[in-house]
């Protein structure tokens, strides 16, 4: 196992005498991509903003590279580079020049910043003012200043956001080829839920300032909970229901859309199947569901 | 690393409109007062000097004039026949370097404190304060290099004025009455002093109003990132300071509140009694410290959350 880069231990967060962030402790490491996923009010953007110093720390601490966002702030936030909420530039100056302001401030190179605008796509409209660029390249500007000074950790607050679909499917292969091969850790925090399932290795869901879970992403959607819904095409129905809620009182048993859902395990297909059959039903079709982030995300949140 | 972040801020400044909106204005002022103002050179000043004691030794004669106005003309013979014993030319530049000097400063403030207002309250409003303090710079660092380059904008809109003025001023009446000499009240008499000398002390001395205030700007944007109000409440301390502090001078905590200090550093005249050059120092840089103080440590502890 990797040694941990961002160290997240007991963190809370206390406005006007009221709880926000309740306790938070997990690791984010290296070479991954981190979806920090909730609903909204859940207190992601509260923790992304303690993370990189704009909110203080009322209890607990959160260091990065080992050093303490809140005995250590230049040190620990010189390895973070962040979007917080929308990419936010001086509108009255160019991309360049807004790029320019934050190289001032972390010694980044005139090189460096022609790179990083090749990297973007903002070749053409980077001498453009920025009140002249949609969205899309506001949130490829910002993406732009995030990794200025090839950060160790990336910090990116619902980076999807007006990106078209091409432009999405650009920025997943491009954070994920970062975590691969630059060993950088990407945090995203989204409520894009088939985004993150297709974007992110690992996921932590807050709700309520607490951590519900933190899980490999193909353990939460696949992992623990075996059953999933399995579709019978049958006739007639009724008889199978009757059939079926008492030879298998523990299962869940629902009719929709002209056929028999069970919630079971994969391997008692087969013998629902032969059942169903030895007692008069016919059987036209068998559909196994398989669950997305989504369907896992509102069990978890909805318990 | 500082000298970086106030080249920062100075950039900012200068691809804002209103930075060049407000130096046009100031230009448009300062040439407009220049041609339009009707300064002309006299042919022979010390004639003239000698027909303004005969008007003014008129005037005293005079049964109907009340004392106020016979006090002032006295002033003014004295004056003259001052210039006219010592053989000191008078020069109309230096009543135009005068007025225009109340121009300049009064632009430059007004400009100063709009640019001061903005500095922070900007980023807070556009949401760009997020992007600037995730750098790895203390946040006081920056605080202080917004300071810094607004004052630095100011002197810049200063200068700009003064370097107009004495050159327009000089190819309309002429460069020599500026290094020239010319008489000035030295407490209750008078003496020669070099024009420009007088002109630029007495501009310096005017700056501590416009300077104290512009930090006062700057501390009530910080506190309230709001630029509204910290130009209301500038514009209202710049303006109506003067009223308010005669309404004060009743009362004997007076002593305590800015302006009569500022008014006494600047001009000398003292509104109370026992104003001395470093009492009025103390007052002010306490206030200063203050004003400092509390923008520092609001903007320290501030939890960003827009």
């Amino acid at each position: 196992m990797k040694k941990a880069i961002v160290q997240i231990k007991d963190l809370k967060k206390v406005i006007r005498g009221k709880e926000i962030i309740k306790g938070l402790t997990f690791d984010i490491y290296p070479g991954e991509v981190f979806g920090f996923l909730g609903p909204n009010g859940a207190g992601k953007t509260t923790t992304i903003r303690m993370m990189v110093g704009l909110t203080s720390v009322s209890a607990g601490d959160i260091t990065i590279d080992g050093n303490s966002i809140q005995k250590n702030f230049e040190k620990a936030v010189a390895k973070v580079g962040a979007i917080v909420e929308n990419p936010d530039m001086y509108k009255f100056l160019s991309g360049y020049q807004n790029l320019k302001q934050y190289a001032r401030m972390v010694g980044a190179t005139e090189s460096r910043i022609n790179e990083i605008v090749k990297l973007v796509g903002l070749e053409n409209a980077i001498h453009n003012k920025v009140k002249t660029y949609s969205l899309g390249m506001r949130q490829r500007l910002g993406l732009a200043q995030a990794l200025l000074h090839q950060p160790s950790v990336l910090i990116l607050d619902e980076p999807t956001n007006g990106l078209d679909p091409a432009g999405i499917r650009e920025l997943r292969d491009y954070l994920r080829k970062l975590a691969r091969e630059e060993d950088i850790a990407v945090i995203v925090s989204s409520h894009l839920l088939s985004e993150m399932e297709l974007m992110c290795d690992r996921i932590g869901i807050i709700e309520q300032g607490k951590l519900v879970k933190v899980e490999d992403m193909n353990e939460f959607i696949h992992g623990d909970n075996q059953e999933t819904p399995v579709i019978f095409q049958v006739e007639p129905l009724d008889l199978a229901e009757r059939h079926v809620r008492e030879q298998f009182p523990n299962s869940k048993v629902a009719i929709k859309d002209n056929g028999l859902v069970l919630s079971i395990n994969r391997e008692d297909i087969s013998e629902v199947s032969s059942f169903l059959l030895h007692n008069g039903v016919r059987l036209y079709g068998i559909q196994s569901k398989a669950k997305s982030l989504e369907d896992r995300f509102l069990e978890v949140t909805a318990q | 690393m500082f000298f970086k972040l106030i080249h920062n801020e100075n950039i900012k400044t200068s691809f804002r409109l209103s930075t060049w909106i407000m130096l046009g204005l100031l230009v448009v002022v300062v040439l407009l007062n220049t041609f339009v103002g009707g300064y002309k050179q006299p042919a022979d000043g010390q004639a003239d000097l000698k027909k303004g004691i005969e008007k003014n030794t008129a005037i005293l004669n005079d049964k109907e004039v009340d004392e106020d106005t016979k006090e002032t003309v006295q002033k003014e013979i004295a004056k003259s026949e001052y210039l006219l014993t010592h053989n000191i030319k008078p020069y109309t530049i230096h009543t135009y370097l005068n007025d225009e000097q109340g121009a300049i400063i009064f632009f430059s403030a007004f400009f100063g404190i709009i640019i001061a207002a903005n500095s922070v309250a900007s980023e807070f409003s556009t949401g760009t304060i997020k992007l600037l303090l995730i750098r790895p710079i203390h946040r006081l660092k920056i605080l202080l290099s917004k300071y810094v380059s607004a004052l630095i904008s100011t002197a810049f809109l200063l200068l700009l004025g003064v370097l107009l003025s004495l050159i327009a001023g000089g190819l309309l009446l002429g460069f020599e009455g500026i290094t020239a000499p010319h008489a000035v009240m030295q407490g209750d008499h008078l003496v020669k002093e070099t024009f420009l000398y007088t002109w630029g002390k007495n501009f310096l001395l005017s700056l501590i109003l416009p300077f104290f205030v512009i930090t006062f700007t700057f501390m009530i944007s910080t506190v309230f990132r709001s630029n509204g109000l910290a130009i209301g409440l500038s514009m209202a301390a710049y303006f109506g300071s003067n009223i308010a502090t005669i309404f004060m001078l009743k009362y004997t905590w007076v002593k305590y509140t800015p302006f009569v200090h500022t008014e006494y550093l600047s001009s000398g005249e003292a509104l109370i009694k026992g104003m001395t050059t470093s009492f009025s120092s103390i007052v002010l840089g306490a206030y200063f410290i203050l004003f400092l103080a509390i923008a520092m440590i609001t903007f320290k502890k501030r939890d960003v959350a827009i």
